[in-house]
Formats: structure tokens, sequence, C-alpha cells
């Protein structure tokens, strides 16, 4: 068991902020195969989605994102619904320096009214997310283990 | 192709059929928990142990395949939570 004084708070990075609701968020960069084409959206963090990232179509289209294909997803109520997969690549942008993170590519869902990113992203970043008054990521090196 | 190639419902019927029909005993038995790529084009499947790596194997397999993604033993590719909660399906593109 560690006291909060274990936690070398300066290892913590900022990236995200809590919404009206109290939803998690981060400001994220999404790009398709265009150079220059992306869009900056506040995606919720939903640990409840086990993807990578879902984006409204009307967001996804001007970026020229490479389709796969579709899939399925699983609402709460277990109702299926079908949609367009594509490939995106995700970077954070966050107001601390250096850059957070090199951008992460992978399957976006073509899907719903909100940006959100799920499991797969949090998993792909391999490091903490630390969620509360605000939202921060942490070296797992810097982690009481 | 008989599909409608506009229409991610007909996409996905098309393959859930083809991984019914060919591949669906062995995998849920072999890789539960995978997905697979199951690409409509040409009835080949693709599997990974992530979304993004069966469907990049898939695609360099196929520059030209259409897939459609299954995580193997799951109802669905992909859950989501609560921020779909109030949102009615018809609401939804594909529905």
């Amino acid at each position: 068991m560690h006291s909060k004084s274990d936690w070398p708070i300066g290892m913590f990075t900022p990236i995200g902020f809590l919404d009206g609701n109290g939803h998690p968020r981060v400001t994220i960069r999404v790009s398709g195969t265009h150079p220059t084409a992306f869009t900056e959206v506040d995606a919720m963090i939903d640990t409840g989605f086990t993807g990578f990232l879902m984006l409204p179509i009307a967001l996804a289209l001007p970026l020229g994102l490479a389709l796969y294909g579709t899939g399925d997803y699983i609402l709460a109520d277990g109702s299926p619904i079908s949609c367009f997969l594509a490939e995106g690549t995700v970077g954070i942008q966050a107001a601390s320096h250096p850059p957070v993170l090199e951008p992460v590519t992978g399957v976006v869902v073509l899907a719903g009214e909100d940006a959100l990113l799920g499991m797969e992203f949090v998993r792909g970043l391999q490091k903490w997310l630390v969620i509360g008054s605000a939202v921060m990521l942490a070296d797992p090196d810097s982690v009481p283990g | 192709m008989a599909t409608h190639l506009t229409n991610p419902k007909a996409i996905s019927d098309a393959g859930e059929k083809i991984y019914s029909r060919l591949y669906k005993p062995e995998y849920e038995q072999k890789h539960p928990g995978k997905f697979v790529a199951i690409d409509i084009t040409n009835e080949s499947a693709t599997l990974g142990a992530t979304a993004g790596e069966a469907l990049a194997r898939a695609r360099a397999d196929n520059r030209n395949g259409l897939f459609h993604l299954i995580r193997i033993g799951h109802p669905g590719a992909f859950e989501v939570g609560l921020a779909h909660r109030h949102v009615h399906s018809n609401r939804i593109p594909g529905r």
C-alpha cells in the first residue's frame, strides 16, 4: 500500500480535463491518409468502449480515412449496430511540452454522435492513465509498484 | 458482387454468412477472443490479436479487399458502454 506522498507528482503529464458532466476528455488530432487533412476534437475516454476510436461520420468524411469495411458493435442494451471501419491516426494535443506521445494508428469506428476513445487506444498508450480532477499520463516506471 | 457497398448492414451480413459457413466452428474452438477479418470479395479470413492487427494483415494480403471484422465468440467486434446508453439506435448510421 502506498501513500499519496509516494507518487512523484512531477512524473505525471496532464493531457485532458473533465467536462461539465464529469467525463474525462482529451483533445486529439485525427488524421488519415491525406498528409494535411486532420481534425481536432475533444474525445471522451470511455472505458466501456472496447475499440480504439469512435468518430461521427460527419467528422470523418473530410479526412479521407482509408476504409477497411465493416464491423458490428454492441450497445449497452445488447442491440447490434453495423458500421463502417477505417484506418486512422490519433495524436494527443496536450498543452505540455514536448509532445506527449507519438501518434498511434488504429481502427476507427465510424458511428455515433460523439468522439470516444476506447480501451484499445488506452492499452496502446503503454502508460498509466490517471483520471481524477484532471486527466494525466504516467510512465509505468514512475508508478510505485 | 451483389452486396450493396454503401450499406454497412449488407456488408456485415455478407461477412457473417461467409464466417458461419466456412470458419466459425473451427475458429470458435481454436481462436476464441481473437479478431478475424473476412474478405467478402474472396471469402478469405485473416486472424489477429487486435482489430487493427487483423485488418492491417488482411489489407496487406488484398489491397482491394472489403473486410468484415468479427471478434470470435462475441456478438460484435466491439462493445460500447455509457456513451450510447441514451442514444436511440435509429439515429446511428448503418442501423
